[in-house]
């Protein structure tokens, strides 16, 4: 049987965050930029924005999640990286333990209508070779932490912004 | 694997082939014949989907495809979710037509059965909230009334969390009133 065992499918490069076993990948293409922690400004931390992170000159939230994909309050000591996202103007930095770019590239297929809901980051699943990856990409993140932590849905630009 | 197959009525009958599902929490439902294009003799590896309802403890990689699971049992409120994933006995592989696919959580081997239409009956009353999910219902000389699962509906949106327990829960508030 050729089967669809999900739904619809899309192929490209992807970047995988790993956050305490768990491994989210996000589309390389929307991957910006990589800063160390050491370099992230804590000192207007709030509930969920963990640091401000300064790319080309502009402070941007930065988040991180656990591995049951929870939004953290505070930077585990093994969480070194903040990816920061966003194709040309980043919006936002995910702060995980490592990042690393998969040598190929992976069919990613959208979420079943039985796995989805509303407030969740993932928009689909992939194989990489036995591996099952977690999917979500720039515009998921941001609504998902607007959803969840209504305090930060002010800190990202409007897309009129952003373009 | 060796399955049972249950005559359930007369034979000169006109009949149609069905798979009896057990299900966490005693219950039976049945799919046609053809739903079914698998049972795992034992259960396969579940990889784990966190920020999804609980009635999906994952998917499944059956060649190279990954598979929705569902657990009727926990939708209904009949089984605990909590480490579901590693406690599932057995599974069944389902197409829902147009090339997809979905795997359904058992607790035992599936066991065929010939359904006439005259053992067609109404859902009873303490299976009224399956009516969304259940394309018709049947009467099985051993299990009682079984209903027959509309599988685009159980893998489709309509199982959003909660929504049936809610439903239920709402019918017995409304009938204590």
């Amino acid at each position: 049987m050729s089967s669809q065992a999900l739904g619809q499918k899309s192929e490209q490069l992807m970047a995988v965050m790993n956050f305490a076993g768990l491994r989210l990948a996000v589309p390389l293409a929307e991957v910006h930029s990589l800063v160390s922690v050491l370099d992230l400004d804590d000192s207007q931390a709030n509930a969920s924005v963990l640091a401000q992170v300064e790319v080309n000159g502009r402070e941007l939230p930065a988040f991180g999640f656990d591995a049951e994909l929870r939004t953290l309050r505070s930077v585990p000591e093994d969480y070194r990286v903040c990816a920061n996202l966003g194709a040309e103007t980043p919006e936002l930095g995910i702060i995980c333990q490592s990042i690393e770019t998969l040598e190929q590239s992976v069919t990613e297929e959208a979420l079943p209508a039985c796995m989805s809901s509303a407030s969740s980051m993932l928009k689909g699943l992939a194989l990489n070779n036995d591996e099952v990856l977690l999917c979500t990409n720039l515009a998921a993140l941001v609504e998902h932490i607007s959803t969840t932590d209504k305090s930060s849905a002010g800190l990202f630009l409007s897309p009129r912004e952003a373009s | 694997m060796p399955l049972r197959t249950q005559q359930t009525i007369a034979p000169t009958e006109q009949t149609s082939s069905a798979w009896l599902l057990d299900i966490s929490g005693g219950l039976t439902v049945a799919v046609a014949a053809q739903d079914v294009i698998y049972v795992y003799p034992d259960a396969p590896q579940v990889f784990p989907v966190p920020q999804t309802p609980d009635h999906v403890p994952g998917v499944v990689n059956w060649q190279q495809h990954l598979v929705p699971i569902i657990d009727l049992g926990i939708y209904l409120g009949l089984q605990q979710a909590e480490s579901h994933s590693a406690a599932i006995k057995m599974m069944v592989l389902l197409t829902l037509g147009d090339s997809r696919l979905g795997a359904m959580a058992l607790e035992q081997i599936p066991e065929r059965a010939e359904v006439a239409d005259s053992s067609q009956c109404e859902l009873p009353a303490n299976l009224q909230a399956w009516g969304s999910l259940a394309a018709s219902c049947f009467m099985h000389n051993t299990r009682g009334a079984v209903p027959i699962l509309d599988l685009n509906a159980v893998f489709g949106s309509k199982l959003s969390p909660g929504g049936l327990v809610e439903r239920v829960g709402y019918r017995d508030r409304d009938n204590a009133a």
